[in-house]
This record gives structure tokens, sequence and C-alpha cells, in this order.
């Protein structure tokens, strides 16, 4: 599912009050069995849903205290409590489905933004969530750069993860995306499957909205 | 012109009585008398009954010594003006010019006379072991020193060396209140000092009208090993000391001296011997830098010790301070806040003096150890620094780390311990290493409660024997072979981290 809408729009506030990150006034969110109310926030429901949907960031927020690998264990070895070995037989698994397999003891400093991104989402994929909540992680990289992370992206959906991303990459939310769900002033403008959208959208704050993206 | 006349008149008469009033005694001193003042250094602080503030009028200055010293300007004809001194500093104040004479308890012995002139004396001594009231492990000194027992006294003086010479474990105070109440309090198991301290502070028999008496002591056998107090000059300084010693000289003859020692209850039978010529001559040998450098090391192990103990402590509460500073609730947040601004805001000597002296008066039953407080004391207040290095390094990590860990599960105490702190100590690493070398170099403020570190140890070796140059060097070589380490350990932090930030 693709999140687009212009800037100010309330993309990444809804990510993260998906993520338990923020809170909210109104309204509540279910994810599966979890759910989160407005006021006060409620622990149990949101590691539930921090277990179902794991969150990767536009400026990667790796941990530079740590190497590659150790990031990718951290959470597993200490939220989940698996064995060392486990974890890092995981961790090695993830590194190599993204692409890292030889960087296993770098450190983030010494690594480009497009592969941070991608072990950012090793990390995120080694709690084994059901999907990601990626808000704008290609923004920060270089054109060249974000095909490398597009392309683990479409490997993952092949695979049946569920992917709640923002992007401003049109061509991308077109060709990957089973739903595309527009935000505009904290509201939902338009909701479909890309072609419907994208191509015959019903209002005209979103054809105004796709002229100015499209140019 | 009536009134001109008169007015005239009556000046004229004021100036003839004026003059006859005052002649004879510029005649009496003699035309070529000196008119200037000495100057007379002493130690106001506790120094019953030599000198001391009138509790009533604390701007006065009294004490049996003061008596003496208005009968003295009498008899040489100079006025003598009391200067207040640290009693540790008078001979080297005297050396320097500050003072011309001083004049506090000061014991005629050799290693001083080496240094300094004495008057003859005007008072002998003796000394007095006191111990608390119910004391009945030992009767006197050798049985007190066979069973190990700790023995209080002031630096610096003759009792001093007799504990030293002896053997005896002993414990060196600045200031006479200090070892009897330590005495008091079970820190100390005896106190020797002289008899008139011991008299004014422990004996509940005389009645007294200065009498600062502590309850719950008693003497311990008949006072000993008598000596003499005198006036100490420079040793140019013949002339004064020729004034004084003839001035001591009538206020013997005259039965003056007796009458001011009987007003503080101070003459005894032995007194009268301050008529017959003493025979202390200039000795002790200097100290080698064999004999001090051992004192000086333990000194210096004490200083690392006290140091490593109170940044622990400091390291480990301000961490504690910081937490709640920036997680805690309301009430828990204002006493983060109020605790960093109550020990930033208070000096260190003052909270030292607070926990070594005040606390134990407070909690009645409290027996505080000198090391302990010093720990405490230094530990607590360079906790508020350590909080606020902890703050800015933790606060100085961004907020993304944060969520980026609670993302993954991560509860806030085990991010905060796994993730964030690990970072932060580099922020905070290098302030806290200068933060160190300030505290080692801080310590040497301990002295004022009766912990002999580095600087201490310096000031107790050049107190009685000089040698403050040799001393002094050796001392400044220790300090500094420990502290230019940590400074460029310091800096290397500095540049190796701080600048990433
Ligand atoms: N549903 C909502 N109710 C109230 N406030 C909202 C809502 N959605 C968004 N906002 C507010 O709008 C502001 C901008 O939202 P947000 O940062 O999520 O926009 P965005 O779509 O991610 O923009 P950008 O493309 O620039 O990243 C935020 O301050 C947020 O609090
Ligand atoms: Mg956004």
């Amino acid at each position: 599912m693709a999140l687009l809408g212009p800037s100010g729009g309330g993309k990444s506030t809804l990510l993260r009050c998906l993520n338990g990150l923020n809170t909210f006034d109104t309204g509540q969110i279910r994810v599966g069995e979890h759910v989160l109310r407005s006021g006060p926030r409620h622990g149990a429901e949101i590691h539930g849903i921090r277990r179902l949907f794991g969150m990767v960031f536009q400026d990667f927020q790796l941990f530079p205290h740590l190497s590659v690998l150790e990031n990718v264990i951290e959470a597993p070895l200490h939220v989940q409590g698996m064995t060392r070995s486990d974890a890092v037989e995981r961790a090695e698994h993830l590194l190599q489905r993204v692409g890292l397999g030889s960087h296993l003891h770098a450190w983030p400093q010494q690594l480009s933004g497009g592969q941070k991104q991608r072990v950012a989402i090793a990390r995120a994929l080694a709690m084994q969530p059901r999907g990601l909540l990626c808000d704008e992680i290609t923004s920060a990289l270089d054109p060249e750069i974000k095909h490398e992370v597009l392309r683990v992206l479409e490997d993952l959906k092949r695979d049946g993860l569920t992917l709640i991303l923002v992007t401003h990459e049109m061509g991308f939310a077109r060709r990957a995306a089973d739903r595309v769900v527009v935000l505009c002033d904290g509201r939902i403008l338009e909701d479909g499957p890309p072609a419907q959208v994208l191509e015959q959208p019903r209002t005209e704050r979103m054809q105004m909205f796709l002229q100015r993206v499209l140019g | 012109m009536d009134t001109e006349s008169q007015r005239w008149r009556w000046w004229a008469l004021g100036l003839a009585a004026g003059l006859l009033l005052f002649l004879p005694q510029l005649y009496a001193q003699g035309p070529a008398q000196n008119q200037k003042p000495i100057k007379w250094g002493g130690d106001t602080d506790g120094g019953f009954p030599y000198v001391f503030a009138d509790r009533i009028d604390p701007e006065k200055v009294i004490g049996f010594e003061m008596d003496l010293a208005q009968a003295l300007e009498k008899e040489i004809g100079r006025p003598i003006v009391f200067e207040q001194r640290t009693y540790e500093s008078l001979l080297a104040d005297l050396g320097r010019g500050d003072i011309d004479v001083a004049m506090n308890g000061l014991e005629i012995i050799p290693e001083r006379l080496k240094r300094v002139a004495f008057s003859r004396p005007y008072y002998i001594y003796q000394l007095q072991l006191v111990v608390r009231a119910d004391e009945s492990r030992f009767k006197n000194l050798e049985e007190a020193k066979a069973k190990g027992m700790t023995i209080g006294t002031l630096g610096a003086t003759a009792a001093e060396r007799l504990l030293q010479d002896q053997g005896v474990s002993l414990k060196t105070y600045d200031d006479q209140q200090g070892p009897y109440d330590d005495l008091r309090q079970g820190a100390l198991d005896g106190v020797l000092m002289d008899l008139p301290i011991a008299i004014y502070y422990a004996a509940p028999d005389k009645k007294l009208q200065y009498s600062q008496l502590k309850p719950g002591l008693k003497f311990l056998g008949p006072a000993f090993a008598e000596g003499y107090y005198g006036i100490a000059v420079r040793k140019d300084d013949k002339e004064l000391l020729e004034q004084l010693n003839r001035g001591i000289d009538n206020l013997l003859n005259s039965g003056k001296l007796k009458d001011i020692l009987q007003k503080w209850q101070l003459w005894t039978p032995d007194q009268y011997r301050l008529y017959e010529p003493i025979d202390v001559v200039a000795g002790g040998d200097d100290m080698r830098f064999a004999d001090y450098l051992p004192l000086l090391l333990w000194g210096a192990v004490v200083t690392v010790l006290i140091t490593l103990a109170s940044f622990a402590l400091a390291v480990a509460i301000g961490l504690f301070i910081a937490l709640l500073r920036m997680y805690g609730p309301a009430p828990l947040r204002w006493f983060g806040v109020g605790y960093v601004e109550f020990f930033r805001g208070i000096p260190v000597l003052l909270l030292l003096y607070f926990i070594y002296y005040g606390l134990p008066a407070l909690v009645p039953g409290l027996k505080l150890n000198a090391y302990i407080a010093a720990v405490l004391g230094f530990g607590l207040n360079y906790a508020a620094y350590e909080a606020e290095i902890y703050r800015a390094g933790i606060s100085s990590i961004p907020r993304g780390q944060w969520e980026a860990a609670a993302s993954l599960g991560m509860s806030s105490p085990m991010t905060f311990r796994r993730i964030i702190l690990p970072q932060a100590i580099r922020v905070i690493l290098p302030p806290m290493t200068s933060d160190l070398v300030a505290l080692f170099k801080d310590t040497s403020v301990v002295s004022i409660i009766a912990v002999v570190e580095l600087s201490k140890q310096y000031q107790i070796l050049t107190k009685s024997g000089g040698g403050y140059l040799q001393i002094g060097l050796t001392t400044a070589a220790l300090y500094l072979v420990m502290s230019v380490p940590l400074g460029y350990l310091s800096r290397y932090l500095e540049h190796r981290w701080g600048a990433k930030h």
C-alpha cells in the first residue's frame, strides 16, 4: 500500500500513529487483534502492534556504536531473547538477502546511504514482522542508489510481506502498489487501486496534485 | 573681642595641660623610643584560653595572652596590636615579616629555635591526657600505645612530637575543639594537649568564666612532660627580643604575670621556675629526603584513593540525578534541579564541615570517619556537575534513536542502557575526565577535616621543620606525575570523540 499526498498532508503522522510513536486525539487504530485508542498509551497493545509491523525511517537511524551485524541482532537477542547463534544465523540470512552479506562487520559510518537503508530494513525484518512501515525511505538517497532499496522492497512484497510506504516515487507506486491512499490535510482524499487513483482521480484536488507532481 | 581672647586663653590652657600630662611619659620612654606598634600574630580560632573572640562581643579578642600583651605594652612602651593568623602559619608569617612577634601557646622546642628566636618563657605548660569518662581500657600513654589506641592532638605542637617519638598512633588536628568532639563521638580514644587547653575543655571541677566544657570527658592521670611557652621573634630582631625579655622580667618581678595567670586559673606552683634560666637549645635534624618521601608517597596514595572513591560516587549519583531530572515525574524532576543548583551553589568546604562536624551533632550516635566524610562531601558535590554532563550527553543523542529502538520493541530502560548511554558516553567522557583532574586537585581541601593527604602532609612536614622548598618541590612533582597523564587522557578523549559531535 502506498501513501501519497502533499507535504503536510499527514502521511508521516499516520505512520507514526500506526507504530505507537505518536498519540492521537480521536478514533482508534486496529492492527490484527490489537487496538490502539486515543488518550494515554497502552503499553501491551503498542508492543503487540510493533511486533506485527517494523518501521524504517527516512534517516536510517542505525545504531552507530554497533556494527552492521550487531544492529540486526540487537532486538532479537534482547527483546525476543533468542540465543546468539540463532540470532546471528537469522541476521546473516537477512543481510545476504538485502545484498550486504559481505558487510557484516562494517560500521554504519562506513556504508553508503543505500547500504544503510538496507541494513535498516534487515534490522526491522529480524523481528519477523508481518509488515513494514516505511516513511520516505528513499528520499535521502541519490537517484542511482534508490533502485537498490526499491528492488529490495519489491522482493519483500513478492514474499508476501505487507508494506505500507510513504513515497514520492509515483512510478514505483503505480508499478508495485496494490492500493494507493492519498492523504491531504489529515484526511483521506483518494483510496483505491493505483490504476484508478492515479489515472482517473475522482476529486479535483487529486487532479491538481497529480499535475503538480508529474509536471 | 572679649570672647575671642577668652577662647584663645582656653586653648593655651588646654595645650599646657596636655603637655603636662604627656611629658613625663614621653620622658620616661626616652626620646629615642620607637613608637611603631608591634604586630602580634595569633589565632583566635578555638583558642581558649590563649586568645579568642569574646562570646558576648565577638569583635573583642580576649585571653590570658591578650592580658599579657597589654601588660607588656605598658612595660615596653610600644603598642602591641593583635593580628589574626592561622596557627600553622605563625612562624612562616613571622619570617616573612607580616608580623613582628608570634605568641599563641608556642612551645620553645629545638626545631623552632633553628628558625626563630624565643623570649624568655611566660608559662610552663604540661601535657594532659583526656579520655571519655567511662574509659577503662588504659591508664596511661604506654598502655594506650600497647593497645593500639588512637590519640588526637594539635598539629605542630610538642604534644604531637611526643606522640610521634613514642610511636603512639595519632591523629592531628588544626583546631582544639575537633579532637575533643571526635573523642566524645568515639572517633578517638584519647586527646593529648597542653594543660591550659585541657582545663578549659575537659576539667569539670574548675569554675571558669570562659569554659568550653565538653561533658563526658575526664583527665587520665596527672599532667606530664613540661615545657615552655615563649614569644617568637625574628632572629635578627635583637632589639625587640631584648625589650620583650626585659618586659617579661619586670612582669615576673612585679607579680603581674602571676596575677594574670591566676585570673585565668592557670597558675601552678611549677610556674615559680619561670624565674630560673631555661636550657632549650636549637637542634633537631633537618628532614632528609628518605625520611619525608615515604610520608609524601602515603599522602599521594590517600589523595588518589579519596579522588577515585569520590568520583565513583559522583558518577553514580550524577547519573541518578540526571535521570530524575530528565525523565522523572514532576516532583522528582524538581528535586533533581534543586540538587544540581544546591550543590553547585555551595562551597565544598562548607559541605565538608557540615558533614563532618554538623551531621554527627544532628544525628545522635552517628560516627563519621573523616575519610568517609571527605568521600561523601566530594561525591555529593561533584555529582551535581556530573549530572549536568550526563544530561548534555544524553540530550545530544537524537530522538530518532529512541524511536528506532522503540519500533523494534525495546523498552525505554533497555533503550537507555543499550542504545542511548553507550553513544552518550562518547560525549560524556572527555568533560568527565577533566572533572576528574579538577577533583584530584580539589581534594587538598579535605585537610580541614583531619584527613592527611598529600597537601596536608606537606603542611605537616614543613610546619615544624621548615624545608619549604625541597619538600614543596617533591610534593609538586608527585601531583604532576599523577595529574599530567590524566590531563593528556582528557585532551586525547576530547580530540578523539569530542570533535565528532
Ligand atoms: N489527522 C490529523 N489530525 C491532526 N493533525 C494532523 C493530522 N495529520 C497531520 N496532522 C498534522 O499535520 C502536520 C504535518 O503532518 P506530517 O508531517 O505527517 O505530513 P507529511 O504528509 O508527512 O508531510 P511531508 O511530505 O512533508 O513529510 C503535523 O504537524 C501533524 O500534526
Ligand atoms: Mg513526512
